[in-house]
C-alpha cells in the first residue's frame, strides 16, 4: 500500500496536470464547510485529476495575518491559494501573482463588482485577488423585543442607545439571570475587529480616520464617535465586550442576552438555526448614522482569494480560484448568508430568498467605508494595532472609572500623532529629528552655524 | 557524605568520557538553542523585518534605546514582575500545604499524588482556554455560580477588564503551578531524615511548631531552589496572558510584547531586542540568586 502511494506521488510529481493544491481557509461560521463542498464539485468537474488540501487557519484574523507574513516572507510554496481580508491585499501585494495572466477581466465580470470591492483587488494594472464574498457591518436586533416594548427600528446611534437602555432596564426585571441582559454588544477586543467598529462609528458621525493622507482621529467627529462607544460600555454593553470577537458577541446575542448586536451577514443563518434561542426573532438593519439624516456607513469587510507568487501550480490554482469566486458559487453561498460581490446577483430570486435583507446590504455595500489600509500600505498592521490598542484602553478605562472626556481627548491626540508618524513613513516624508534640532541650536548658539533665515533675508533685501 | 566525595573523585578521572557522553546532547543544544539565541541577539542590533531578513543593516543599539523609551515596554516589565512577585510566593505556600498533606500516610495516597498533578500536566494553552470559558461573563460557570449565590449583581468581566485580567492570570497560574511546587517540595521532604519527624511525633509536638522548627529549616534549600525555578519560569509567562486578556498593552508581559513586535508587526530587529532584554532579565535573576543560594546551602551544611 505504501509502495502504491509513493508510486502515485512520484507519478504526480512528474506529470504536470496532476497537482495537489493547498488552500488556506478559516473555520469561522460555515466557511470551511462551504469551501469543502465547492472544492468537491470542482474536483468532480475536472475529473479527479487534482487533489486539494485545506489548511485550516487560526480563528483570529490577527493570527492569520501573522501566519501569512511568515509563510510569504519565507517564500514558502506550502500554500497556493490564500484567503485574505480585503484590507490585507495592499500589504501582501508583492507576494501575490498577477491573475491577469490567467484570465481576461471580462471573463470574471469585474465590472459587476461593487466599486469599493473592485478598488481593492487591483494594484496598478495588476489584478491580484478574486473576491469570494462581500461583507459589510450590519446591526442585528431582536424584533420580538422591539415589538413587545412598542419600539421602531432606530435610524441614529442615539435612538439605538435609548431603545437599548430602555429594554435593558425592563428586561432585567424579568430576565432569569438578572444582571445578564444587555442592550448592545459589539467587538472591542484589541484586534482588527475593533478597528472595523471604530472606522464604522466614526464614519457614521461624519468623520474618518484618515483624510487626505493626514490622520484626523483628534477631530470633533472622532471624539463624538469614541465618546458614544464609551457611553455604550458604561451603560448598555457588558464590560466583557472588551474581550469579544465576532463569535463571542454572537454567543451572547444568540443565547438571548442582548437587544442589538453589530456583526457581519454571516451570522444570519447561524442565528436562525432552530437550536438557538433567537431563531426567527431577529431583524437586520444598516449601521445607524451619528446625526439624524446623516449617512449610514457599514465598514467594508469581505474576503478574497489570492494566489501566492511562490505557488508551483499557478494555472491550475487560478482555475480553481475562478471556479470558487464565480457567479454560480457565490449564488450558492448565499444559502449560508455569505454575500455575493456581483451587483447583479442581488436581483436574483434565490439570493433574495436566502437573504431577506439583501436590499439593506446592497445599499450598505454601495457606500461602504474602507479601512485606511491603502493609506498606511505596508504599515497598516501597525497603524491598526495602534488604533485598536488605544481605543481598547480608552474603553477599558471608561468601564472602570466612568467616561472622562478630557482624558479621552488626550488619548486620541496621542494616537493621532502616532498615526501621522506612520503616514509620513509610508509616504516617504522624513520627520525632522529632534537631536538635529538640539545640535543646530547649540551650533547657532556657539556661532558655528549661520542662521539660514537671516542669510535668506539679507539676500532678498539686496 | 563519603559516598559523594568518592563519586566526585571518580568523576574527575572519567571527565573525558563524560564529555564524550555529553557531546551529542551539547551538539543538539547548540543547534536548537544556541544558534537561535545567537541569531536573536544578532538581529537585535539590526533593522531587520520579516521581508528583508537578508538585507538588514546594522544599526547599533538604536533598538534598545527605543525600547527604553517605550512606555509600553516598561508596562510589560512591570506586569511581568508583578505576576512573578504575587504568584510565586502564593504557589510556594499552597504547594507547601499540599506537600504536607501528601507527606502523611493515608489510604489512597498514591492515587492522590497522581491526581494532584493533573492541572500541571494539561498543556497551558488548553487550560488557559478552559479557564477563559469558565471565566466568560456571559456563559461562564464562575459568574453563574456567583450570581446564583447572590454574591454579585452583575457579571464580573474576569478576562475583559484590565484589572481583573491580571487577577485572573495570577489565579490560573497559581492553579496550574501549585502541583508542580507541591511535587518539588514533597520530593524534598521525602529525602529529609525521617527520624526527626518520628521523634517529633513521639514527643507529640504541635503541628505548627513541628512545621516551623523542623520541616521548614530542613527544607529551606529545596524551597529556595523550587522558588528560583518557578521565578525564572514565570518571567517568561506567555500563553496565559495571551488567552486571558483582551490583548491591549495594559496587560502585556515581556514575552507578549516581544511576540507582538516580532510576529504581528514583523519587526524582527526590534522584537529581537525585546526578546534579548527578556533573556537578560532571566540571566540577571539567575545570577543574583545563584550565590545567595550557594551561601544558604553552605550555611546549612
Amino acid at each position: 500500500m505504501k509502495f502504491l502511494f509513493s508510486v502515485l506521488a512520484i507519478f504526480c510529481f512528474f506529470s504536470s496536470d496532476c497537482a495537489t493544491l493547498k488552500i488556506a481557509c478559516r473555520s469561522k461560521g460555515m466557511e470551511l464547510e462551504m469551501l469543502r463542498n465547492a472544492i468537491d464539485v470542482w474536483i468532480e468537474k475536472t475529473g479527479h485529476q487534482h487533489k486539494v488540501e485545506i489548511i485550516i487557519l487560526p480563528h483570529s484574523s490577527n493570527e492569520c495575518f501573522a501566519l501569512y507574513k511568515q509563510w510569504l516572507s519565507a517564500e514558502s510554496f506550502d500554500v497556493d491559494i490564500l484567503l485574505m481580508d480585503v484590507a490585507w491585499i495592499s500589504i501582501f501585494i508583492r507576494y501575490l501573482a498577477d491573475l491577469g495572466e490567467y484570465y481576461k477581466l471580462g471573463e470574471i465580470g469585474v465590472g459587476d463588482y461593487f466599486d469599493a470591492i473592485r478598488q481593492n483587488i487591483y494594484s496598478g494594472e495588476k489584478m491580484v485577488a478574486l473576491p469570494l464574498f462581500a461583507d459589510c457591518g450590519i446591526i442585528y436586533y431582536r424584533a420580538d423585543l422591539l415589538k413587545k416594548y412598542g419600539k421602531t427600528v432606530p435610524s441614529t446611534w442615539q435612538g439605538l442607545y435609548e431603545i437599548a437602555e430602555y429594554i435593558q432596564t425592563e428586561e432585567r426585571k424579568i430576565h432569569e439571570r438578572k444582571g445578564m441582559f444587555f442592550g448592545y454588544v459589539f467587538q472591542a477586543k484589541a484586534f482588527e475587529m475593533l478597528t472595523c467598529n471604530v472606522a464604522e462609528v466614526i464614519n457614521s458621525f461624519g468623520g474618518s480616520i484618515v483624510k487626505n493622507r493626514v490622520a484626523v482621529m483628534d477631530s470633533e467627529e472622532s471624539l463624538k464617535a469614541i465618546l458614544f462607544l464609551a457611553r455604550c460600555l458604561e451603560r448598555i454593553s457588558c464590560r466583557s465586550v472588551l474581550n469579544y470577537t465576532e463569535e463571542d458577541a454572537r454567543g451572547m446575542f444568540q443565547s438571548g442576552n442582548a437587544v442589538f448586536m453589530r456583526s457581519w451577514p454571516y451570522a444570519w443563518s447561524l442565528l436562525n438555526d432552530p437550536s438557538t434561542m433567537v431563531a426567527g426573532k431577529v431583524g437586520v438593519m444598516a449601521v445607524p448614522s451619528g446625526v439624524s439624516g446623516g449617512k449610514s456607513s457599514g465598514v467594508l469587510g469581505g474576503w478574497s482569494i489570492t494566489l501566492s507568487k511562490y505557488s508551483k501550480h499557478k494555472s491550475i490554482a487560478a482555475d480553481l480560484m475562478k471556479f470558487l469566486a464565480g457567479k454560480e458559487q457565490q449564488r450558492q453561498r448565499s444559502k449560508y448568508s455569505y454575500m455575493p460581490t456581483f451587483r447583479s446577483l442581488y436581483q436574483d430570486p434565490y439570493v433574495q430568498s436566502n437573504i431577506p435583507f439583501s436590499d439593506i446590504l446592497y445599499h450598505s455595500l454601495q457606500n461602504a467605508v474602507s479601512r485606511p489600509s491603502a493609506d498606511f500600505a505596508q504599515n497598516y498592521a501597525k497603524a491598526s494595532a495602534e488604533i485598536y490598542n488605544a481605543v481598547n484602553s480608552i474603553l477599558a478605562d471608561c468601564a472602570e472609572t466612568g467616561v472622562q472626556t478630557s482624558s479621552i481627548k488626550r488619548s486620541l491626540t496621542r494616537l493621532n500623532r502616532k498615526l501621522n508618524a506612520f503616514l509620513k513613513k509610508t509616504h516617504g516624508i522624513k520627520e525632522p529629528r529632534d537631536e538635529d534640532g538640539v545640535w543646530l541650536r547649540l551650533k547657532k548658539f556657539l556661532g558655528l552655524e549661520k542662521d539660514e533665515t537671516t542669510v535668506d533675508e539679507i539676500k532678498t533685501t539686496n | 557524605m563519603k559516598r559523594q566525595s568518592m563519586k566526585s573523585k571518580r568523576q574527575i578521572k572519567s571527565s573525558l568520557s563524560n564529555w564524550l557522553f555529553l557531546a551529542p546532547c551539547l551538539f543538539v543544544l547548540a543547534v536548537c538553542a544556541g544558534w537561535p539565541l545567537l541569531r536573536t541577539v544578532f538581529f537585535s542590533f539590526t533593522d531587520a523585518t520579516l521581508e528583508n531578513l537578508r538585507e538588514s543593516n546594522f544599526i547599533g543599539i538604536d533598538n534598545f534605546i527605543n525600547l527604553a523609551r517605550d512606555q509600553e515596554w516598561w508596562q510589560a516589565v512591570l506586569n511581568t514582575f508583578l505576576i512573578v512577585a504575587v504568584s510565586v510566593p502564593l504557589e510556594t505556600v499552597l504547594g507547601m500545604i499540599v506537600a504536607l498533606i501528601l507527606h502523611r500516610n493515608f489510604r489512597g495516597r498514591g492515587w492522590m499524588r497522581a491526581i494532584v498533578l493533573v492541572p500541571w500536566v494539561i498543556p497551558t494553552i488548553v487550560s488557559a482556554r478552559m479557564w477563559a470559558w469558565m471565566l466568560n461573563d456571559a456563559y461562564g460557570i464562575v459568574n453563574e455560580l456567583l450570581l446564583k449565590a447572590s454574591l454579585i449583581n452583575e457579571p464580573i468581566p474576569w478576562i475583559a477588564s484590565n484589572s481583573f485580567s491580571l487577577i485572573s492570570i495570577i489565579l490560573v497560574d497559581v492553579w496550574k503551578t501549585t502541583p508542580y511546587m507541591a511535587l518539588l517540595l514533597l520530593a524534598g521532604m521525602q529525602s529529609l531524615p525521617q527520624d526527626c519527624f518520628e521523634a517529633a511525633e513521639v514527643d507529640s509536638i504541635p503541628l505548627f511548631q513541628r512545621l516551623m522548627k523542623i520541616i521548614l529549616p530542613l527544607l529551606k534549600p529545596t524551597i529556595i531552589v523550587a522558588m528560583i525555578f518557578r521565578a525564572l519560569d514565570a518571567v517568561r509567562i506567555f500563553d496565559l496572558v495571551y488567552v486571558l486578556s483582551s490583548g491591549n498593552s495594559a496587560n502585556a508581559t515581556m514575552s507578549v510584547y516581544a511576540r507582538k513586535h516580532l510576529v504581528d508587526y514583523a519587526d524582527v530587529g526590534y522584537g529581537s531586542a525585546a526578546a534579548t532584554m527578556l533573556m537578560f532579565f532571566i540571566v540577571f535573576l539567575g545570577v543574583i540568586y545563584a550565590p545567595f543560594n550557594r551561601k544558604k546551602l553552605q550555611n546549612l551544611d
